[in-house]
């Protein structure tokens, strides 16, 4: 098996939360309108899949259900419940066309800072260097 | 949020820079703003060329050594993309708010307010008004709508999507870009890499 691709989309790291060690990353994401917004969060293979924090997920336009049906993760202290949410990621391409996808993601009031879990990994390899976090498929074999 | 910050005084610019990401990280902090600046007009203007390049724009609309026409055409392509544009100016009065607003800015601020009391307004503003903006990506709703379908029928795959229609569909990247190079440029298609199962709770 080779270990290349063909596919390779780069997103740089935030420089702005560099000291924390942690990859957080942009990527876009649509709200209930349609309409792709900007996205910050920590790119988390060891994370179950791709959560929205409150401050997000509110500006975004998502509104809880009254009567929510709550799903638990673990989560490295704890568990986090959260509300399923199908997400639309724009990834975007240094070359060529930007890539979407759709993830099976969440809402949930528990967490501060958005999370991009392994729900990508369904999609694309994960290459995380310090500066970028890379998004590898279409594996040659 | 990606923020272009336009005035031709780099020390003002500057300035009200590090006070909106000092404000920004301490106070709300949703935006994880990031703040570029420019001091040259046609550079801004290059910069703006991508659609979606930046959420929010803070210009000085009236620069002393800058083309106006510079200006115009710079709110001209704001306007296109409906970014959230905003004036700064240490230039103020009635006649160029009026006209500033009309051209398509958002809010209008003078420089001489406290920068404390600017800053906050500025981000209060991008706040407020990020919830609205923007243009609904119909394909992607039209795909979001189709998902289960398309998954079945294209599992793992790449399909290409403009106006609502399928395109293409292909194995690889590689192999789609290769067939939409027969399609018309205009609207440029969106990509799409299909999952390979979607909406089978077993597997969460």
């Amino acid at each position: 098996m080779s270990s290349e691709y063909g596919v390779r989309l780069d997103v740089p790291r935030l420089r702005r939360f560099g000291a924390r060690g942690v990859p957080i990353i942009e990527l876009r994401v649509s709200g209930p309108t349609g309409v792709f917004h900007r996205v910050a969060g920590i790119c988390d293979s060891g994370a179950s899949r791709t959560l929205l924090s409150p401050t997000t997920y509110e500006r975004l336009g998502y509104v809880l259900p009254a009567t929510p049906e709550w799903f638990p993760t673990n989560a490295l202290t704890r568990q986090i419940f959260y509300v399923r949410q199908p997400l639309h990621l724009r990834i975007p391409a240094t070359t060529g066309l930007p890539v979407h996808i759709a993830v099976m993601g969440g809402l949930t009031p528990d967490i501060e800072e958005n999370l991009f879990g392994a729900d990508l990994i369904e999609y694309f390899a994960l290459l995380l260097t310090d500066d970028h976090v890379t998004f590898l498929g279409d594996r040659r074999t | 949020m990606k923020v272009l910050l336009i005035d031709e005084s780099a020390m003002v610019a500057r300035q009200l820079r590090d006070r909106l990401v000092a404000v920004e990280s301490s106070t709300t902090g949703a935006l994880h703003a990031i703040v570029d600046l420019e001091t040259d007009y046609q550079l801004a203007l290059e910069k703006l060329a991508e659609p979606e390049a930046y959420d929010a724009v803070i210009i000085e609309p009236y620069p002393f050594d800058q083309p106006a026409e510079m200006v115009r055409r710079i709110f001209r392509r704001l306007r296109a993309t409906r970014t959230i544009t905003i004036a700064v100016t240490s230039a103020f009065t009635v006649e160029r708010c009026v006209e500033t607003m009309r051209a398509g800015a958002r809010d209008f601020f003078v420089k001489s307010r406290p920068i404390n009391d600017l800053v906050t307004a500025i981000l209060s503003l991008i706040l407020r008004e990020s919830e609205t903006v923007g243009v609904p990506d119909l394909d992607a709703r039209w795909v979001g709508r189709q998902l289960m379908r398309l998954s079945a029928s294209y599992p793992g795959q790449w399909i290409a999507v403009a106006k609502r229609r399928l395109l293409a569909h292909a194995e690889t990247r590689a192999e789609l870009i290769e067939m939409l190079k027969d399609c018309p440029p205009e609207p440029p298609p969106k990509v799409w890499r299909l999952p390979v199962e979607w909406g089978n709770d077993d597997v969460f």
